[in-house]
């Protein structure tokens, strides 16, 4: 468990696939629990993912997901924040060859494949500063680092609403690359698409 | 008590159509270099290895499985 700042949360991560042998049936089951009741009323869809999706989406190996689990006092555990891992591609088949040799190193590429931040989320039972979102996304670049280390990649993309991008992802050198199709369930929702440079990673 | 959201479910079954104004922000971008790996001072709840983790499920087990024995 880790403890940062006096009012900071401890917590601790684990991937759900970390879960998955007979001998940690009790916290699998308890993980799920607080899964199936966890509240996010700013997203809809993501409060939906969580309580509904997360899991199929686990088995069926497109994305992986991460959560943060603490000490709670009459359940046992709680699940404070969870975030999901997965991939995409960047289609350049629109762009000039110039440019694309350029972002390229010269090599000839109408498709680039990015890792992509796929949810992430706080609980609304937890404020900023138990635990800052800043504090989840730095977990799950530390996951995306490792991979990128085993299997290379270049780009990190996430959808976000604007005030969050602003308030997370800017300042963790995250830039916009254009404008993203809102989620189904969240049709009035502005929401952008960002990127940050990985290779160095 | 405040909620944190983002999302890019979208992603995972389609790609993202890059146009010109896109890629030259991304030239840009490379350019610059990579992007922060995490704030200062930031210590991961996941140390990686495998005997860390088996270490913190067992804490967690004996915090689940206490609730029931309480």
């Amino acid at each position: 468990m880790t403890a940062e700042e006096p009012d900071s949360l401890s917590y601790s991560v684990f991937a759900l696939s970390d879960l998955s042998e007979d001998v940690y049936t009790p916290v699998r089951e308890a993980i799920a629990e607080r899964l199936a009741t966890f509240t996010c009323i700013r997203s809809p869809h993501l409060q939906a993912f969580a309580r509904e999706k997360v899991q199929a989406w686990e088995d069926h190996g497109h994305s992986r997901t991460y959560v943060l689990v603490c000490p709670d006092g009459d359940d046992g555990i709680d699940v404070p924040a969870f975030f999901t891992i997965g991939m995409t591609s960047l289609d350049l088949t629109g762009v000039s060859k110039q440019l694309r040799k350029k972002l390229n190193g010269s090599i000839s590429m109408d498709f680039t494949g990015a890792y992509t931040i796929a949810e992430l989320a706080r609980s609304d039972a937890y404020t900023n500063a138990e635990l800052p979102g800043a504090v989840i996304l730095d977990e799950a670049k530390s996951i995306i680092r490792q991979s990128r280390q085993l299997i290379a990649g270049r780009f990190l993309v996430v959808d976000a609403q604007r005030p969050v991008f602003e308030a997370l992802y800017e300042p963790a050198g995250f830039r916009e690359i254009g404008v993203a199709k809102s989620p189904v369930d969240m049709p009035d929702a502005e929401f952008l698409t960002a990127c940050a440079i990985i290779k160095d990673w | 008590m405040e909620g944190l959201s983002s999302m890019a479910m979208t992603a995972l079954g389609s790609a993202y159509v890059i146009s010109s104004e896109g890629a030259e922000r991304l030239l840009e971008m490379q350019e610059g270099g990579s992007a922060p790996v995490s704030q200062p001072g930031f210590v991961s709840g996941r140390p990686a290895d495998a005997e860390s983790r088996d270490r913190r499920l067992s804490e967690l087990q004996r915090l689940v499985v206490g609730r029931f024995r309480g």
